[in-house]
């Protein structure tokens, strides 16, 4: 080695260099390229043989962006400076050839060309490519243990799919005649789709849609029809030389069609609708019911989501008003429309109106009923339920025409809650006309005389007088003897008593709106005590409001009836005689319980005879055939999923005709659509047979009987 | 040769009377005894010498009578164990080569799970030894109803072992359709039962599909067959037109069943309605009358106001001919009466929630609540059956056997409640319960029995048929001539064998009035479950010839084993060697 020059060297090593380089990026792209496509066909099932390309992108990348290849000699002088100080920063000089140089760069030279034949080694560049192994080795550990991991839900499809024979996407099989065609859908405008053109039979098309065939055929032939749903024909218009023919049919039904050419029938092409949706209305408020009390503003903010498939041409609100009560009941409709604009015909409008009952005109009692109307560009109408918003009348509830007839009234000693919202208000005209101190008395007067009419009604639910819980706190006492008394802890907390909750006669509903209205006494009295009687007149008449409603909850309204009773033949009369009558007798047949169903189970079991190649005791065409009558129908409605198993019965049907052997594939696919078709039967009672052994059995049973009479 | 041993005999004995003769005749008379001992013994030997002198002996060292068979599922390394420490040479047979093995082998040695019963016959006597293989991994045991009646629930219950350390799953398909399933976890043996309500009418094969994480493993066909329910006839009897009545005809009447009522709307006038039946007049119950009807539904009022002839009558009915009374309670029964005195009633005292929950024999859950207002409760008694009983067992309907025929109490009137509220299967489990129970059972049932638990092709099947009073010396089937034998000790029984030459659903029986459909499995169907059975067959095999020989009958051979003569020669040697010493004593 240390025969070589040294130029001879450099190359060498710079050979060395761009060699390792070259296949440690070689190794780190192989690294790369498979993890990744171990996760590709673990997670989202890809072929590996995406690695192959995907390391050569890669490989070039660190190529591309590290351009070793461009390593030249000077490079290595300066590699070998960097690293050997022996060199003395002058390797560059091994580079040009010797006589060249000056006199001490030849002595250099020379020195350097020992120096270099010393620390000659090839392996020097090596520690980079172990590096990148290295890279390799973790990374194929770790897509092998990525590709041993089993992905769980790739593991279950796995499983469906082994139990489910595969649904697979069938080429269509055309008539040998036709040379080319082309199926031309021209959506309705209302869905604004554009004019699509396919190369298959089978299609799917929006309610409406203008469906146009074109087919060409190799030869003239003489007709071309469209046989739909096995029932109409649509013959197709030819051009002169009878090789060109065109129909075209609006789309109003889903189904199924065959071409048929000459006497050549196709087999089924599906055909199915999608129909256009009506507009779906929701509103986020008001409630359904909403009452605005005395003193909360009169407006109702309406917060509606309409959305539809294709878009909304209108939206409004239509309100009826009515006033009055009895017969005087007045009805006035409007519509209300929304500020937006729906000139866009957008698929979704997130609606707001804020509705001013005043503007309407709407008075004390009167309710505003409601309905949202949206209508979709294919003039869809689509009404929301009817919300309901009433004011209420605080002077039909102060009104005492009930009271006034039939009832002893007693005097009062507690207000009622009547009065109690007369002399608030009374308090409220006086204010500015008393003293700060005469307001504020009579405003607590009032709220004492609130929370004697609030216990009063809290007894009809079995609360307690206020100060019971003081009472029973204290006799727990102070005395320290007493610690840990676990009776006198027990009286303390304790109702000596049936439960409060149910020791009553009211129904949980009346008990809860006489809950709430205490509730709203309770308010009204804080109010009354902190001297703002303003604030309370709503709570007040609010409990008023509760308690009429209380009041008329327990009433019974029966309507008079006109009734003329048929008249009496006195000398019948009470003389048990009934033989005239003639006992009633009725007699009805129903048909066997079969059915459309029972047809069906019968042919599942004829299919699976079939599939046994045995022989049957009955002929087993008719039953198929009436079973093709039905799934038929059932193909009609939904095409996608009995098509395919309609055509494959036919085909039986075919093959028996023929006394040929059906396909196993057509049988099992029309099984499965005929068990879908069905649900299990209704158990049933049955009679058991006698064993066979009856003669023994009846001998004993007789025998016993003689024994014991 | 017998002339040669007379032959020889005789000459003998001449020859000993002569020397006899000569040595009594001798003048010296010493030692005359011990001479014509010695004399007896020479003649005697000598005879022995001419005649073949044989003893019979226990055959015990017989080299190469024995015999190895292999069968299906034999372990090798037991066998290579075996042929190591067996020192003697033995032949290996395999199972198809049975015809072929010796039958005056000592021992044949069956290796694997064994042979069939028909295989087993065929080895004659040749004792037997079995090394069973241990069948451990799979289905162990299966069963499921290969007839139910259409509405039933079908289902397939089993034993699966699983030796291996991931869980196993195990699916019922019918008609392509995955039905249901279980999943065995990993290294444990469970019992699995897989349920499903078949929609077909008729016969139908599914399968139970075994797969674990690496795919499927196994897959068996399950035959089974649905018939469709016979309908009943029931006559409704009721005192004053009801809904519950009303209910009960038009579902039954939709339902194809022929029910004829009659409630009664004033005195001796009556409401009547025949569904899916021609009407005909029965103001009085008459035999001729009831022999018409399966079942009587009654309320027990009615059934007080009918005369005393008319209570006779249904209550030889049904203790004669086994019709069904299915009775319910009201306040007015009288407690007296056939019907109604086996059954107490007691109100609970317990408060009572206002609805219950009603759970029926055989239903797998309990009804939607009913309302419980207005019934009363049976108190079960020894011999009643209670049918339906509530959440604390109150019993609600019970029954009992009446003769032949069976009368059931229920105590519920309300059942229609269900209809209302659209829970139609309540409605009729509740129903199919109890007019299946009272039922009069009609026509006796004709059977066939095939014995083995996978019956399959190419093999001899013995079909048992049950069929009451008439004879059955043959049947056909498939155009062959199946000939039968009667049992002797059951008239009804008729036993034949058949050999299928053909996979899949066989040709009906077709006998009398009936046609039973049966199933023959393929070679290869449900191999654990026929390799359990030959094993079970072979051992029962093993034990019944051994409790033979314990019971001393002798199978073990006996042969006859020439005697060397040249012990004879020394007997002759040393009596002649003693007449010469002592004539030459006696010379002295």
């Amino acid at each position: 080695m240390a025969e070589k020059t040294a130029p001879h060297m450099i190359g060498s090593l710079r050979k060395n260099w761009v060699t390792v380089t070259c296949l440690s990026y070689l190794f780190i792209s192989l690294a790369c390229s498979y993890i990744f496509s171990v996760c590709g066909n673990k997670f989202f099932g890809y072929s590996l043989l995406w690695s192959i390309p995907l390391c050569l992108v890669i490989f070039f990348l660190f190529l591309f962006f590290d351009r070793s290849w461009k390593i030249d000699e000077h490079d290595v002088a300066r590699f070998l400076n960097n690293k050997y100080p022996e060199l003395e920063e002058s390797a560059e000089l091994l580079l040009a050839p010797v006589p060249s140089l000056p006199l001490l760069q030849q002595l250099q030279a020379r020195k350097n060309e020992q120096v270099l034949g010393s620390i000659y080694k090839p392996g020097i560049f090596y520690k980079k490519l172990s590096t990148s192994l290295l890279i390799l080795l973790v990374a194929a550990i770790i897509g092998t243990g990525l590709s041993m991991m089993r992905v769980p839900l790739h593991q279950e499809t796995d499983i469906a799919s082994s139990l489910v024979p595969a649904q697979k996407i069938k080429n269509e099989i055309l008539l040998p005649a036709i040379s080319s065609f082309t199926v031309t859908i021209q959506p309705p405008s209302y869905t604004r789709k554009p004019v699509r053109t396919q190369e298959s039979f089978s299609l799917e098309a929006e309610e409406g849609a203008t469906i146009s065939w074109r087919i060409k055929t190799r030869s003239a032939v003489r007709t071309v029809q469209l046989i739909l749903n096995d029932a109409n024909v649509l013959a197709l218009q030819p051009n002169n030389d009878h090789t060109s023919w065109t129909a075209s049919k609006p789309m109003n039904a889903s189904g199924f069609y065959q071409v048929k050419m000459d006497t050549i029938v196709s087999e089924l092409y599906k055909m199915e609708m999608w129909k256009d949706q009506a507009p779906v209305i929701s509103l986020q408020t008001p409630k359904a019911n909403t009452v605005i009390d005395y003193g909360e503003p009169e407006k109702v903010m309406l917060n509606v989501v309409v959305k539809d498939d294709y878009g909304i041409s209108e939206v409004s609100v239509a309100a009826t008003i009515s006033s009055g009560s009895g017969e005087a009941v007045k009805f006035e409709q409007q519509q209300i429309n929304f500020d937006n604009s729906f000139a866009a015909q957008l698929p979704q409008y997130q609606l707001k109106k804020s509705v001013d009952l005043a503007a309407l005109g709407m008075k004390p009692g009167d309710e505003l009923y409601f309905y949202i109307k949206a209508i979709d560009n294919h003039r869809q109408e689509k009404r929301s339920d009817v919300y309901i918003v009433s004011i209420t009348d605080t002077a039909q509830l102060m009104s005492v025409d009930g009271l006034m007839n039939g009832i002893s009234v007693k005097p009062e000693y507690f207000r009622s809650e009547r009065q109690i919202i007369i002399e608030t208000e009374q308090l409220i005209k006086d204010k500015d006309n008393i003293s700060e101190e005469a307001f504020r008395n009579r405003s607590n007067n009032l709220g004492i005389d609130q929370k004697l009419l609030r216990l009063r009604y809290g007894k009809f639910l079995g609360e307690e007088a206020e100060s019971n819980e003081d009472e029973h706190l204290s006799a727990l006492g102070d005395d320290p003897k007493d610690f840990g008394n676990a009776e006198k802890v027990l009286d303390a907390y304790t109702d000596k008593h049936d439960n409060a909750e149910v020791a009553d006669f009211f129904e949980i509903a009346t008990k809860n709106q006489l809950k709430a209205t205490l509730t709203e006494m309770w308010n009204a009295e804080l109010k009354l005590r902190t001297f703002v009687p303003a604030e309370a007149l709503p709570y007040e008449y609010k409990a008023l409001r509760l308690l009429k409603d209380l009041q008329q909850k327990s009433r019974a309204y029966v309507a008079k009836t006109n009734f003329t009773t048929t008249p009496l033949k006195p000398e019948k009369r009470l003389t048990a005689d009934l033989s005239k009558i003639i006992g009633p007798s009725k007699q009805t047949n129903f048909k066997s319980n079969a059915g459309p169903d029972g047809l069906i189970r019968t042919a599942l079991s004829v299919l699976e005879q079939l599939k046994n190649r045995g022989n049957f005791n009955s002929d087993p065409l008719p039953v198929l055939q009436q079973a093709s009558q039905q799934l038929a129908d059932k193909a009609i409605a939904a095409p996608s999923t009995y098509l395919s198993s309609l055509e494959a019965l036919k085909r039986i049907i075919a093959s028996l005709q023929n006394r040929s052997l059906a396909g196993l594939n057509d049988i099992s696919l029309v099984e499965t659509a005929l068990q879908k078709m069905i649900s299990a039967p209704v158990k049933l009672p049955y009679t058991n047979k006698k064993p066979a052994n009856i003669n023994l059995s009846k001998e004993y049973f007789k025998n016993l009987k003689k024994l014991n009479p | 040769m017998a002339h040669w041993n007379y032959i020889v005999i005789g000459l003998c004995l001449l020859l000993l009377a002569f020397i006899f003769r000569k040595e009594i005749k001798r003048k010296n008379r010493r030692r005359l005894a011990a001479r014509l001992t010695a004399s007896l013994f020479a003649v005697a030997s000598l005879a022995c010498l001419a005649l073949p002198i044989s003893i019979t002996k226990k055959n015990t060292d017989s080299p190469n009578k024995k015999a190895v068979l292999l069968t299906e599922g034999y372990n090798k390394d037991s066998l290579e164990n075996f042929i190591k420490t067996n020192k003697e040479q033995v032949r290996v047979y395999q199972v198809d080569s049975l015809a072929w093995i010796d039958t005056s082998l000592t021992a044949l040695i069956i290796f694997g799970h064994g042979l069939s019963r028909q295989e087993l016959k065929s080895l004659n006597d040749i004792p037997l030894i079995f090394h069973s293989s241990a069948i451990d991994d799979g289905v162990t045991s299966v069963h499921w109803n290969q007839k139910l009646k259409s509405g039933e629930k079908f289902s397939v219950q089993g034993i699966f072992s699983n030796k291996r350390s991931w869980p196993v799953k195990i699916a019922l398909e019918g008609f392509h359709t995955p039905l249901d399933s279980v999943t065995i976890p990993a290294k444990q043996t469970k019992t699995f039962e897989i349920n499903t309500f078949p929609k077909q009418i008729g016969k139908a094969v599914y399968s139970l599909l075994i797969s674990d994480k690496q795919g499927a493993l196994e897959k068996e066909p399950v035959p089974f067959e649905v018939i469709p329910v016979d309908t009943l006839k029931i006559l409704l009897l009721a005192a004053s037109p009801d809904f519950e009545n009303k209910f009960l005809r038009n579902w039954l009447a939709e339902n194809s069943y022929a029910v004829a009522s009659r409630s009664r709307i004033s005195k001796d006038k009556f409401d009547r309605t025949f569904s899916n039946f021609t009407s005909f007049s029965f103001d009085k119950i008459t035999n001729p009358l009831l022999d018409r009807f399966d079942i009587i539904i009654s309320d027990a009022t009615e059934l007080a106001a009918l005369t005393k002839t008319e209570q006779a009558i249904i209550q030889a009915q049904v203790q004669e001919n086994g019709m069904g009374l299915i009775v319910k309670a009201d306040s007015i029964a009288a407690p007296t009466a056939f019907y109604a005195a086996p059954f107490t009633q007691y109100s609970s005292s317990a408060k009572q929630p206002s609805t219950a929950a009603l759970y029926i024999q055989d239903a797998d859950k309990p009804t939607v609540p009913l309302s419980s207002d207005g019934y009363s409760f049976i108190r079960s008694k020894p011999g009643e059956q209670p049918l339906v009983v509530d959440s604390m067992t109150n019993v609600i309907v019970s029954s009992k056997m009446e003769g032949m025929g069976k009368i059931l109490f229920t105590s519920i009137t309300n059942t229609y409640t269900w209809m209302l509220g659209g829970n139609n299967n309540d409605y009729a489990s509740f129903w199919s319960c109890l007019l299946q129970k009272a039922a009069r059972r009609t026509g006796a049932e004709q059977t066939v029995l095939i014995t083995g638990a996978v019956p399959k092709i190419d093999e001899p099947i013995e079909l048992l048929f049950e069929a009451p009073g008439m004879p059955l010396p043959g049947t056909f089937i498939a155009g062959d001539l199946l000939s039968l034998h009667q049992n002797p000790d059951l008239p009804f029984q008729w036993q034949g064998t058949y050999w299928p030459g053909k996979q899949g659903w066989q040709p009906a029986l077709n006998f009398s009035d009936q046609s039973i459909n049966w199933y023959v499995y393929g070679t290869n169907d449900w191999k654990n479950i026929s390799a359990i059975e030959k094993t079970k067959q072979t051992q029962q095999y093993i034990n019944d010839k051994n409790n033979v020989l314990n019971k001393g009958v002798v199978t073990q051979k006996y042969v006859p084993v020439q005697l060397p003569a040249i012990y004879f020669l020394l007997i002759f040697i040393i009596s002649c060697i003693f007449l010469w010493i002592e004539k030459k004593l006696s010379a002295l």
